[in-house]
């Protein structure tokens, strides 16, 4: 199943009620620069099991990239 | 893998855009948001053309922007000749000036602007409201 797309204020939203995580898919000198405050960095070719360890699965997960996936 | 997983579609240009805090390497470029400034002057799309001649000779150029902060246009002295009795300011400002988001790399938009002798851009988020201007002046200072 896809994941649901969201806007900014559902983002804060998210991180505040529910405590959602951030990860950027994004290459690594990308996210080095800047990234959303507590973003993990969890590049697309990376996305497998043994890479999303860092990640609480308890926990809902935000997905972002630049301006879309 | 058993997460609840959303996507933000907007991503981090919609963050920087939106002005909200980040997480930013220390020597990052310079860019665009890093010096914005906020003393712009504004007017509304139906606003009498005729009444606009004072404060465009005291701030230069208006920009031209809804109720939303919307840019829509820009009016400058150029605009504000031979008037037609009763035109609006959306009716003689130059439309859709050239804009550019807060994100954009400082130095190449300085040469730009050298280039093209172009003293002030205007900084809009990616929902085109107005956040700033940058002027060739003040930024090749800092």
């Amino acid at each position: 199943m896809s994941p649901r797309s969201i806007d900014r204020h559902e983002v804060r939203r998210l991180i505040a009620e529910g405590g959602a995580q951030l990860a950027e898919a994004l290459p690594q000198d990308e996210y080095d620069e800047e990234h959303l405050p507590g973003a993990v960095h969890l590049p697309l070719k990376s996305l497998r099991p043994d890479t999303v360890g860092a990640l609480d699965k308890s926990r809902p997960v935000i997905v972002y990239c630049w301006d879309g996936l | 893998m058993g997460f609840q997983a959303y996507d933000y579609t907007g991503g981090k240009a919609d963050w920087i855009s939106e002005g909200w805090e980040t997480e930013r390497a220390v020597g990052a470029r310079r860019e665009a948001r890093d010096v914005l400034a906020t003393d712009f002057a504004t007017c509304r799309p139906n606003e009498e053309a005729a009444g606009l001649a004072g404060r465009v000779a005291d701030a230069g150029d208006l920009l031209v922007v809804n109720e939303e902060g919307v840019l829509l246009g820009r009016v400058g002295p150029h605009q504000l000749h031979d008037l037609a009795d009763g035109a609006a300011a959306e009716e003689v400002m130059e439309p859709g000036p050239t804009t550019v988001r807060p994100f954009e790399p400082l130095e190449p938009l300085l040469e730009r602007m050298t280039k093209g002798r172009v003293r002030e851009v205007v900084v809009t988020s990616t929902e085109g409201r107005v956040l700033g201007v940058v002027r060739r002046a003040d930024a090749s200072a800092g």
